[in-house]
Formats: structure tokens, C-alpha cells, sequence
């Protein structure tokens, strides 16, 4: 039974990974841009939401958290991000890279640095029962609305005409803006709705991993790797490499618990040895 | 419709534009010949807003200066561009492709009857069968006739064709520009088409402009080319 459990865990663990990485994916795919910052929007979310669900509720702070958190996504595209369009992508990283420390500085001055405990919501605070297993109720709330955020993201960007222009943008951001498409705005709504995703992750998991000032830094890599693994700006491959991801962070911690950190990466290199674009990468603006 | 005024284009320190001059008006069919490098493709970039590479000087459409748009602001003036390289998004359908060179309702065509979807399997039947398929299956030929409907889908008054015959077979060649002067017959738009110099379809032309070394050496009516053995020569690349 411990067996299903971790697998389960790392099933929900992924489906977070992997609804973090989709905005960090999107963002890559059409921006260009390496957008370290995507971090701290998952941190964000959990403190504005530390912060308000105690006057406001529970459920009503989980929508409004979330869309402070765009609305900081919409800033940082237009005080930063917007800058360094079109040029190295290294400039990209190292500027949102410093404002992600900045922001985690300014949230440990303002929060202290320890780790704060939310509990789950009381509708989710059980465990449900499936014959010999026992498992958290709140566990399987989270990969409910973490596949709702997926779910959406994919049928929005396969099945509209703006999710046309979005996945043209990845391939070619040249013809795009020539067929009278406007990137800038086209841009800023990926940036609008990644950081909501990332906000809305990051509350999901406070009551499993608690809230700190270093969350964000903590997801940021795997979500990375995710990217990496499921192939830059593909959404079903997003979703299959959080889930390998998280399934691996998981179970490893059975066959080799000292080495489970290294694991991802290893995941990752030998995707990246065999598929260098990832598992269902196409050709992109980045290359 | 489109005037161009001592426009220079420069990549980088490299000038590959110098001093051109150009007068399209509204309906022409004009020809836009020279021989590779000669600075064809770079100003269709200068005229579309994109970047590289940077301009100096004029250029105005419809009397309205664009020099320095951003280029879906000049696509949503009515400038519609169709590279030398295709660009069909090989990740979407057919039809989303065509889709996609749809522009909003905030930007009338100014049309009688807008150049819609049901044009694009007109003009081009075979696309209405493959409209489910990826945009990376197809051959060549299709993928330009693919690309030239797409643009105008958008319903530009201004077409910039680069090379649509480049790298296909002479009888697919023939369809792609047939395709051309039937959208023109029934839409007219305006176009420039750079291409390699053919006496076939200079006889449709209404006005060439030669181009070498980044500057224009040669603007008048076709009849004047076909005359210049001279210069024929030149663009053709013997003697």
C-alpha cells in the first residue's frame, strides 16, 4: 500500500510541477524568455493568500490570491520582462533571476523566514477510504483543480483562435505579428494567465508543504526540468513530464532515498540524449 | 498607394538599400527583378516593419507615413507580405492556418465581398480536403498557394509577394502565379512581386523596377525591359 500511496503523491506532486511549468512553458514558447520570475508568482500566491483567507474565507481568497498574483505577472512583463524581448535570453534570466531574489528578500523581511502551516480547507480535511488504502482527501482536491488549470490551458490554446495565434507564436513570432496579430498583447496574456496558474499552484500545495520564502526557488527547478523533459510550449508533454517528474521524485525515495534529488536530472538527460527538443517538442522561436 | 522615399536599409553597419525611390499605385501588378543579394527581400522586410533590419527615410501607404510601425500595425493597415520561405505554421490545420491570416473586425476590408475561407478552397480547391492536415503536409507548391491565401485571407490592399515561384516545378510555378492574377481579377489588390526576371510574366505587368547593389537601376514599363537586352542579361546572370 505504501507503494500505491507514493505513486499517487507523485501523480499530485506532478500535476502541480506540471501546472507550474505550463506558464513558465507558454512564456519560454512565446516570448523568448527564460522567465525566472515564474518562481516567485507560485510564493506569491500562497502568502497573499496566507494573508487574506483569514478576513475573507477560504474559497474566496483562492480566487482573489490568484489574481493578485496575475496581476503582479502583468507588471513584471511590463516593468521587466518587456526589455528584454528579442535579445539573449541570458538577460532575461539574469533580470528576473535578481528580481525573484528581491522579491523573496522583501517577503522574508515582511513574513520572517520560517516556515508558516495552513491547514486544508475543512471540506477536504479527511482522508478517503479505497479498500486497504487510506488517502488525504485534500491530496485528491489538489490534483482535481490542478487538471482543471491543465485542462483548461489545453482546450484554450487547441480549440480557440487566440490559442492559434499562440501556438503560430511559438513557431514564428515574425509571421505572426505580419498577419496583423499584436505579440505585445499577445505576450502579456500569456504572462497574465501563467502567473495565475503558478499563483493558484502555489496556494494548492501550502497546506502540504507549507508556506516560506523559498518555495518558489524550490519548484522553479523541477519546473524547469519538466519543461525540458515535455518539450518547450506542448501542453500534453508539460503534463507528461510533471507527472514523470513527480512520480519519480516519489518513488525514488523507495529505491534510493539519498539520490532522489539528483533523479530529475538524470530523467531529463536521458530524454534530452535521445529527443533533444524534448518528448513532444516541435522546432520554436528559441532555437 | 505606397510611396517610398529615399529609403536606406542597413543590417547592422552593412547598408543593403540605398536611396530607394518607389511609386506604387492603386491596382498595379508591379515587378520587382534583381539578381540574389540585391536588397528585393530586405526592403518587403523594411516595408513590412520588421526587424532587422533598420531604415532610414520614407516609406507611405495610403498617404499615411507607416516608417517605423510595428509590423501587425502595418498588416493591420493593409499591407499583407508573403515570404520567400513560406512560414505555414507546420504546428496547426490548414484552416487554422488560413485562419490566422484573418484579421479582427476592428479592421474593415474595405471590400464589397471580404476574401474569406470559402475564397481560400475557390482559388485553391485541393486545400479544402487537406483542411484538417498539419500545415508540415504538404508540397511545396500547396504550401505557397497556402501562404498566398493566408495573406489574404487578412484582406490587404497592398500584396508583397517574395519569390511564390522559387524552388517548384515550371508547371507549378504557372499554377501559383494563375492563382495570383485570379485573386487579382477578382479582388484587386495591389501588388509588388519579386521575382526571378521571366518573360511570362512580365506581359502581366504594369510596371518593373530593377534593383542592384541595394539601389533601384531600372523603373519603367515592362516594354521598356523586354527591350533592354542589355540589362536582361544582367538580371539573368549571363554575360
Amino acid at each position: 500500500m505504501l507503494e500505491l500511496s507514493l505513486f499517487l503523491n507523485g501523480i499530485v506532486l506532478g500535476l502541480i510541477y506540471a501546472a507550474v511549468a505550463l506558464g513558465f512553458s507558454l512564456v519560454l514558447g512565446v516570448s523568448g524568455v527564460i522567465n525566472f520570475s515564474h518562481g516567485i508568482t507560485f510564493t506569491f500566491g500562497a502568502y497573499f493568500f496566507l494573508t487574506m483567507f483569514k478576513t475573507v474565507g477560504y474559497i474566496p481568497a483562492m480566487i482573489l490570491s490568484p489574481l493578485c498574483v496575475a496581476l503582479v505577472g502583468f507588471i513584471v512583463e511590463r516593468l521587466i520582462i518587456r526589455r528584454v524581448y528579442g535579445q539573449d535570453p541570458l538577460f532575461g534570466l539574469l533580470i528576473t533571476l535578481g528580481f525573484t531574489i528581491a522579491m523573496e528578500e522583501l517577503i522574508r523581511m515582511i513574513y520572517g523566514p520560517a516556515t508558516q502551516n495552513i491547514n486544508a480547507p475543512s471540506f477536504a480535511n479527511g482522508v478517503v477510504i479505497f479498500g486497504d488504502l487510506l488517502y488525504s482527501q485534500y491530496r485528491l482536491f489538489i490534483a482535481a483543480v490542478a487538471t482543471l488549470m491543465i485542462a483548461f490551458a489545453w482546450i484554450f490554446t487547441e480549440k480557440t483562435r487566440f490559442g492559434a495565434v499562440v501556438k503560430a507564436g511559438m513557431f514564428d513570432n515574425e509571421m505572426v505579428s505580419a498577419l496583423g496579430h499584436n505579440l505585445y498583447r499577445l505576450r502579456v496574456v500569456i504572462m497574465v494567465v501563467g502567473s495565475f496558474m503558478a499563483g493558484l499552484s502555489g496556494i494548492l500545495s501550502a497546506p502540504i508543504w507549507g508556506v516560506k520564502p523559498g518555495m518558489g526557488a524550490a519548484i522553479l527547478m523541477p519546473s524547469f526540468v519538466v519543461v525540458l523533459i515535455g518539450g518547450l510550449g506542448s501542453i500534453p508533454g508539460t503534463l507528461i513530464g510533471g507527472l514523470l517528474v513527480g512520480v519519480t521524485l516519489s518513488m525514488g525515495t523507495l529505491v534510493a532515498p539519498r539520490f532522489v534529488d539528483i533523479m530529475p536530472y538524470l530523467l531529463m538527460g536521458v530524454v534530452v540524449y535521445f529527443r533533444p527538443r524534448g518528448l513532444m517538442g516541435q522546432h520554436n522561436i528559441v532555437e | 498607394m505606397l510611396e517610398i522615399r529615399d529609403l536606406n536599409i542597413f543590417y547592422g553597419g552593412a547598408q543593403v538599400g540605398r536611396q530607394i525611390n518607389m511609386q506604387v499605385n492603386e491596382g498595379a501588378f508591379v515587378g520587382l527583378f534583381g539578381r540574389n543579394g540585391s536588397g528585393k527581400t530586405s526592403l518587403f522586410r523594411a516595408i513590412m516593419g520588421l526587424k532587422p533590419p533598420t531604415v532610414q527615410g520614407g516609406i507611405a501607404f495610403k498617404g499615411r507615413e507607416i516608417t517605423g510601425l510595428p509590423p501587425f500595425a502595418i498588416a493591420n493597415a493593409g499591407i499583407g507580405w508573403v515570404p520567400e520561405d513560406r512560414k505555414i505554421f507546420p504546428n496547426l490545420t490548414i484552416q487554422r492556418n488560413l485562419q490566422l491570416g484573418a484579421k479582427s473586425a476592428k479592421y474593415p476590408s474595405g471590400r464589397q465581398k471580404p476574401f474569406g475561407l470559402d475564397d481560400a478552397y475557390r482559388f485553391f480547391p485541393k486545400l479544402y480536403g487537406l483542411r484538417d492536415n498539419l500545415g508540415s503536409q504538404m508540397s511545396g507548391g500547396e504550401q505557397q498557394m497556402l501562404t498566398i491565401t493566408r495573406t489574404m485571407m487578412g484582406n490587404p490592399s497592398l500584396l508583397l509577394l517574395d519569390e511564390p515561384t522559387e524552388g517548384l516545378a515550371p508547371t507549378t510555378a504557372r499554377d501559383v502565379i494563375n492563382m495570383v492574377l485570379e485573386i487579382r481579377k477578382n479582388f484587386n489588390v495591389t501588388t509588388i512581386v519579386v521575382e526571378q526576371f521571366s518573360e511570362h510574366l512580365l506581359k502581366y505587368l504594369d510596371h518593373c523596377y530593377v534593383m542592384e547593389m541595394g539601389g533601384v537601376i531600372f523603373s519603367d514599363h515592362p516594354s521598356v525591359l523586354l527591350k533592354d537586352e542589355a540589362l536582361q542579361r544582367k538580371l539573368l546572370g549571363v554575360g
